[in-house]
This record gives C-alpha cells, sequence and structure tokens, in this order.
C-alpha cells in the first residue's frame, strides 16, 4: 500500500484540478469561474442544493464536456486530451447510470474487464454476490437502485486511483447506503485512493468526507477540511437598529421582514469572532454542517 | 368541464408537433374535398369527395384522438378525477362532429350519405384501433390490402349473404369491439407500455420521435426479443471497432447467434405474410400462368429495397443523435474507457463503427436489386440508377452521422427533408429504372432521367457540404464523446 501511496505521489499533478472553470447551457450560466484542487489520497464531498451544478461540474473536470471557459487537468494533463494511461486510473459514476442497458451485469462486467489492466474479477463477482446483485439479469431490467450499485461495483473493480461518483446515494436505501459509505472509507484510508463524491444527504458528507467544497449557483463558496467547518462558521443576528453594521459575509445575508439581518460569519485565523458579534442586542448560533448548508443555500 | 375544456382535451394530450401537423392534414383534406366538389370533372364526384375525406380522417385518429387514451390511462393512475370521462366524452364528440357534418352536406348536396358515412366511420375506427393495436400489428397493415386480395374468393363462404364482399357494418363492429378492448386494458394498465407488445399510440408519449427511440436509447426493445442478445466475445483494446460498436448499441450491437437466429423467424414471419398473400393469389390466377403476380413480386422486392435505403440512414440518424443527447448513458463510459488508443485512433475506430453498419446496410440493399434483376426484361437502367441512389443515400448517411459526432446534429427540419428528397430520388430512379428498360418507355423519357441525375447531383452535393462540415467539426474536438446540446 505504501508503495501505491509513493507511487501516486510521484506522479505529477493534483488528481483532479480547475482553473477558472466556467460553463453554461442555453443561454444559461451554469459554471462560474470555478478554481479547484483536489489533493491526492483526499476524499471530497461535494455540496449543494438541486441545479447548483454539481453533476456538470463532475462532468467538465473529468473532459465529458467542453467547458466554456478555463480548463480542468486530471492528474496533471488536459481532461479533454488524456491518454489511456490516465483513463485506466479513473472511474466515474454517473447519476442514474444506464449504460448498456441491452448486456446482462455479467456481460457489462466481461466486457470492460478486458479494458482495464488492474480490473478485479474476485472483487466484482464477490461483491455482486455480497450485495445481492444478479449477474445474469439485463442491466436495464434492474431496479434504479440495482443499477447504481452495479455501477459502483464496476467502478470499483477497476481498481481507480480516482473515483467521482455523482450523487451515489440518490436511489440506495439505507442499508446499501452504509455499504457505499463504508467502502468508499475503505478505499480511501487503505488504497489512499482519491475520491470525489457530489450529494446533498449532510449525514453521508460527515461521514465519509476529509474535504468539501460547497457549490452554490454555480459558484464554489467553500472549500475546505470538514474538520475546519465543525465550531467555525455561526449565524449572527442583528436588530434592525444593528442591520447596517452587519459584518460583510460572503457566504450568505438575509434581511428579514422587521429590519433585522442574518449574516453567517466565521472565526478569523486566531479563532475569534467578529468584533460585531460582541454587540449588545445582536445573537450569535454557533452552525454545524447542515445548518451551515441550510443557511448559504436559502 | 365546460364543453370548450372537452373539446380541447384530445389537443392537449399529444405533443405540439403531431398536433399541428394532425391539423394541417385534415384542413387539407377538406380543403381538397371542397375543390373536388367545386371544380372537379370526376364521374362521381361525391365518391372521389368522400374518398379524400376518408383520407383526411385517417390519420388524426390514429395519431392525435388515440392520445386521449395515455391521457386517460395516466387520469386513472392518477387518482385525477373526471379526466378520463372527459377523454372519452371528446372522443365522441369529436367522432359525431367529423361523421355528421361532412354526411350533412352531402345530404344536403342531394348525394349519397350512407355510404360515405359506413367508409367514413370505418377510417376513423379503423386509424383509433390501429393507434390501439401492437405495434407489431402495424407492420402488418400495409400488406392488408394485398391479403385482403388474396383471400377475396373465400369472402362469400364466410359471407353468403354479403353479396361477395364482406359486410362493412361487421367490420366496423368488430373495430369497435378491438378498441374498446384495448382501451380498456391499456388504461387499467393490464397492457404494458414497454416492448413490441405495446400499443403504437405510445410512440406519442414522449414527443415527436416518440418512444421508440426512448426505448431504443434504453435498450428495452431489444429486451423483448430475447434476453439482449449482446455478444461481448473478441471485444477488447485489440478490436476498437468491435468495442465501440457494443457501446453504441441498437443495431450497432454484435449480437449471439442466437439472437440472429430469432431474428431471422421474426423477419420469415415478417415477409411470409405479404408472400403467403402473393402466392395464394398466383394460384388463384389461371393455372399459375398469370406473370402479374410475378410482377407484383418484383416490385415489391424492388420496393422494399428502395423504402429500405432511406430507413438505414434514418435509422443511424436518430439513433446516434440520441446517444449523443444522453449524458448517463454510453458517452461517459466511451470517454474514460482505456485501451482504444490516441486520440486520432479513437476517433478513426469510431468513425468505422458508426459507418460500418449503415454503408453495409446500403451495399445490400442494392444487392437486392441485382438479385432481382434476372426477372427483368432490361435491368441494366436499374440498376444503374440504383447504383447511384444506393450512393447518393450511403453520402447522406456519411454527412448526417458525421454531423452528430461532430456536435452539429441537424433537427428534424434539416434532416427531414433531406431523407425526403433521398426517399423520393429512390423511387424515381427505380420507376425511370423500369420505364426505360420497357418496351413502353415514353418519348420524354430521357429528360426525365437527366432531371433525376440532376436530381442526384444537387443531393450528393447537399450530402457532400453536410459531410464536409461535420467532419471539420469532429476533427476539431478534443474527444469524440461529448455530450451534444438536447
Amino acid at each position: 500500500m505504501n508503495a501505491m501511496l509513493k507511487d501516486a505521489a510521484d506522479r505529477p499533478g493534483p488528481p483532479l484540478a480547475a482553473r477558472d472553470l466556467g460553463h453554461g447551457y442555453e443561454g444559461a450560466t451554469v459554471l462560474r469561474g470555478i478554481d479547484l484542487d483536489i489533493a491526492a489520497g483526499s476524499v471530497l464531498g461535494l455540496i449543494g442544493r438541486n441545479g447548483a451544478g454539481k453533476s456538470t461540474l463532475l462532468r467538465a473536470l473529468l473532459g465529458l464536456l467542453e467547458p466554456t471557459t478555463g480548463e480542468t487537468r486530471v492528474f496533471g494533463k488536459p481532461a479533454l486530451a488524456m491518454d489511456d494511461g490516465i483513463r485506466q486510473r479513473i472511474a466515474y459514476v454517473p447519476q442514474q447510470p444506464e449504460a448498456l442497458a441491452w448486456l446482462t451485469v455479467a456481460q457489462m462486467f466481461d466486457y470492460l474487464g478486458r479494458f482495464y489492466p488492474r480490473w478485479n474479477h474476485a472483487f466484482a463477482r464477490d461483491t455482486l454476490a455480497r450485495w445481492q446483485l444478479p449477474a445474469n439479469k439485463l442491466f436495464g431490467k434492474l431496479s434504479p437502485g440495482e443499477r447504481q450499485r452495479v455501477e459502483l461495483v464496476r467502478a470499483l473493480a477497476s481498481e481507480p486511483e480516482l473515483l467521482v461518483l455523482d450523487e451515489p446515494a440518490a436511489a440506495l436505501d439505507p442499508v446499501a447506503r452504509r455499504e457505499l459509505l463504508r467502502e468508499i472509507a475503505l478505499r480511501a484510508c487503505e488504497a489512499g485512493i482519491t475520491v470525489v463524491f457530489s450529494t446533498h444527504i449532510v449525514s453521508d458528507l460527515e461521514r465519509v468526507a476529509s474535504d468539501i467544497a460547497f457549490l452554490h449557483q454555480g459558484r464554489l463558496l467553500l472549500h475546505c477540511p470538514v474538520d475546519d467547518t465543525k465550531e467555525r462558521y455561526a449565524r449572527l443576528w442583528l436588530p434592525a437598529r444593528l442591520g447596517p453594521h452587519a459584518p460583510a459575509s460572503t457566504l450568505g445575508r438575509r434581511s428579514h421582514a422587521d429590519g433585522s439581518v442574518s449574516v453567517v460569519i466565521e472565526r478569523d485565523a486566531h479563532g475569534r469572532w467578529p468584533d460585531e458579534a460582541a454587540q449588545p442586542g445582536v445573537r450569535l448560533d454557533v452552525l454545524g454542517l447542515e445548518d451551515l448548508f441550510v443557511e448559504i443555500a436559502e | 368541464m365546460n364543453a370548450a375544456t372537452v373539446l380541447l382535451t384530445p389537443w392537449r394530450a399529444v405533443p405540439v408537433g403531431t398536433r399541428r401537423l394532425m391539423a394541417a392534414f385534415y384542413l387539407l383534406a377538406c380543403i381538397a374535398g371542397t375543390l373536388i366538389a367545386l371544380f372537379g370533372h370526376a364521374r362521381t364526384p361525391w365518391l372521389a369527395v368522400a374518398l379524400t375525406y376518408g383520407v383526411g380522417l385517417f390519420a388524426p385518429w390514429a395519431f392525435l384522438f388515440s392520445g386521449t387514451v395515455l391521457l386517460a390511462k395516466d387520469a386513472r393512475q392518477l387518482r385525477v378525477p373526471a379526466l378520463e370521462r372527459v377523454a372519452v366524452e371528446a372522443l365522441f364528440a369529436y367522432a359525431l362532429a367529423m361523421l355528421l357534418l361532412p354526411t350533412a352536406v352531402f345530404a344536403l348536396i342531394g348525394w349519397p350519405w350512407a355510404t360515405p358515412m359506413i367508409g367514413w366511420s370505418l377510417v376513423m375506427v379503423g386509424g383509433f384501433a390501429f393507434a390501439l393495436l401492437p405495434r407489431y400489428v402495424a407492420v402488418f397493415c400495409g400488406f392488408l390490402p394485398t391479403l385482403g386480395h388474396a383471400l377475396a374468393p373465400g369472402w362469400p363462404r364466410l359471407f353468403p349473404h354479403a353479396g361477395g364482399e364482406p359486410l362493412p357494418e361487421i367490420a366496423l363492429l368488430v373495430l369497435l369491439a378491438v378498441a374498446g378492448w384495448r382501451w380498456r386494458g391499456f388504461v387499467r394498465g393490464r397492457i404494458s407500455e414497454q416492448g413490441w407488445s405495446s400499443p403504437t399510440v405510445v410512440q406519442l408519449r414522449y414527443g415527436s420521435w416518440g418512444a421508440w427511440s426512448q426505448m431504443q436509447a434504453s435498450g428495452r426493445n431489444t429486451l423483448t426479443l430475447g434476453q439482449g442478445g449482446g455478444n461481448v466475445a473478441g471485444c477488447g483494446p485489440s478490436r476498437p471497432v468491435r468495442s465501440l460498436r457494443v457501446g453504441l448499441g441498437g443495431w450497432y450491437t454484435p449480437r449471439s447467434l442466437r439472437w440472429h437466429v430469432q431474428q431471422l423467424a421474426f423477419m420469415t414471419v415478417l415477409l411470409g405474410v405479404p408472400a403467403l398473400a402473393i402466392w395464394l393469389g398466383h394460384l388463384r390466377s389461371s393455372g399459375g400462368q398469370d406473370h402479374g403476380n410475378v410482377a407484383v413480386l418484383l416490385g415489391a422486392f424492388f420496393g422494399f429495397a428502395v423504402v429500405a435505403s432511406p430507413m438505414v440512414c434514418l435509422l443511424s440518424w436518430t439513433w446516434l443523435s440520441r446517444r449523443w443527447q444522453r449524458v448517463n448513458t454510453e458517452l461517459p463510459m466511451l470517454a474514460l474507457l482505456p485501451g482504444l488508443g490516441s486520440a486520432q485512433a479513437r476517433q478513426q475506430a469510431l468513425l468505422r463503427a458508426a459507418l460500418q453498419r449503415p454503408l453495409a446496410a446500403h451495399a445490400a440493399c442494392f444487392v437486392l436489386v441485382l438479385a432481382g434483376s434476372p426477372w427483368m426484361p432490361d435491368a441494366l437502367p436499374v440498376i444503374g440508377l440504383q447504383a447511384v441512389a444506393v450512393a447518393v443515400g450511403a453520402l447522406t448517411s456519411i454527412a448526417l452521422v458525421l454531423d452528430v459526432l461532430g456536435g452539429r446534429p441537424h433537427g428534424l427540419w434539416t434532416a427531414g427533408p433531406l431523407l425526403a428528397a433521398m426517399f423520393v430520388l429512390q423511387m424515381a430512379s427505380l420507376v425511370i429504372g423500369t420505364l426505360l428498360g420497357s418496351h413502353h418507355a415514353p418519348g420524354h423519357a430521357s429528360a426525365l432521367l437527366a432531371g433525376l441525375l440532376v436530381g442526384a447531383g444537387l443531393l450528393a452535393g447537399w450530402s457532400a457540404h453536410l459531410a464536409r462540415a461535420g467532419w471539420r467539426a469532429l476533427a476539431a474536438r478534443p474527444q469524440p464523446f461529448v455530450a451534444n446540446p438536447a
């Protein structure tokens, strides 16, 4: 395992990187100036509301679409010009996977296994059995949850160094979700693979992610280790008379009908809240990850 | 629920394009009928007008009003009150209006009205039943006149009091019963919306290209034709074209022997019906000496080749267009699949995978023409013109495929006229080729030939222009597996 980690560290460039990434569909801007570096071995949870641009960001990061502005790199190479060596190291599971619906699961694995030098046949067979997935059933005839799990087995069987999952838990029942998260945590800890997954389930993110990236209206508002978010952010409520003195906040600001204002604030480098928090009449509520998400996204 | 709501219901149950097309078709038939009545010189004007109006009735009842069954089913499943009843009321309202108004006009003019009324009823109910019957029945509908003609001697035995012809009233009742049975089964969920046994009307469910493309894209029609049948043997980095064909799916997929046998059996049944009809007709002719049936067989043979070529083009285009629109199917998988080589190698392999099958099918159409030519008196003109038409068809296929892969797919408004022009060219080359090879070639045959060649040249030029633009766009793409805008 150490050799694998060393090998990964020796390779140039982070597993995924984006510079000034922008994209849009039919006149609507979906991504705006995204700058992102994902460190090797990290588990990044990409969080955002529906339509925030999470899927588009993941697809752009992997070179599955041509961005309007900026560029993305995978292991240091432009994502749109990856070579086979890099492709072997990547696995991606789209949201609601439907690929190769006309093949049985066994056929699909037989087909894909021929292209990946490190394909783990034993893992694929055993995990299908453990997760009670029928190998001889057509992929198109499986339920959405089963399809999602088959795709996860497929992705993991290729022994990737970079695993990108788009809403992997969306169609899964609680048991399957636990199994998935356990598998991700195991892979990240033991094999040191880099995992990027999008979700809007905050508890999943808290359970396995080492880093968090918050995407809101096409902008990356936050990218930091999950531990750094604990006790770091707070909602500061100021009555109407103090509204004009509210601290500037890039994360969230809301004006209420009675003239009062709520802003999301964060501690400075010395762990102190802004001075406004000490004024009489203001109220400060420390935010957990879920509250922070709601506060910013609302 | 007022009358306006009832009358608007069928229009709201189908896509906008279908709605407009059907309305235009019906109105055109009405206008044509009126013009024939006012200015026509037919010996029996009422018959010409009745036939024209009858033609106009079929399409709306097959493709517009049949959409109410989808609405009724959804209303029942979603427990929307009254909507199912409104759908039925709307059908009766339109049926009465479209039947009684022209009947009244006929009666006022003093023309016979009872026979046309029954004929129109047959068309309306027939169109409606056609939409509710399984898709595979629709395939056979085209052969019904031939089959009816072949079986004509048996009708008097079946219907001894019908004066040698089946009673239209009985046919009407049978069709009504069939339509009612299928409506009930479909609305109550006993008839599936998936596969070949689903009603033809399900086409309307997903927009202009209907459930066909939707079903194809998810591979669901393959499911009903025998457990997938995909054959991944021989795939791998050493055979990128074959591997990509698996990824492209549909008719590109390499299949197992079992699947081919199943398809062969299906095609045998499909082609067996018209062959049986023609054979029966041949038997009933004077001692098998009538060469008219051979001509019919030959015509069917060439006709199949002529229709198949544009269909090949259409199939490749719709299939790949859909494939390149969906971001969660095979595109990301193919884009990230290792072992296919450099960007250029991937592009070349993709081109070969995407074009091999349609070009082989075009060639097969031409081989069909060659195979039928020994029975023609002078087959050279037909062979020559079909070679030109098939070559232009192949060029059109290449153009449309390149445009999709290059990320500039054409909509129906460009591809539709292109395909229509191709179909006309195929038909014209067959007819003119046959005329030139016969003893009854008209004096202006050479002018027709010149016109045909000019048309072929224009179509080839148009296709070549599109192909060139598509090729350039594909070459400029950093990788070819990027989804196109929907």
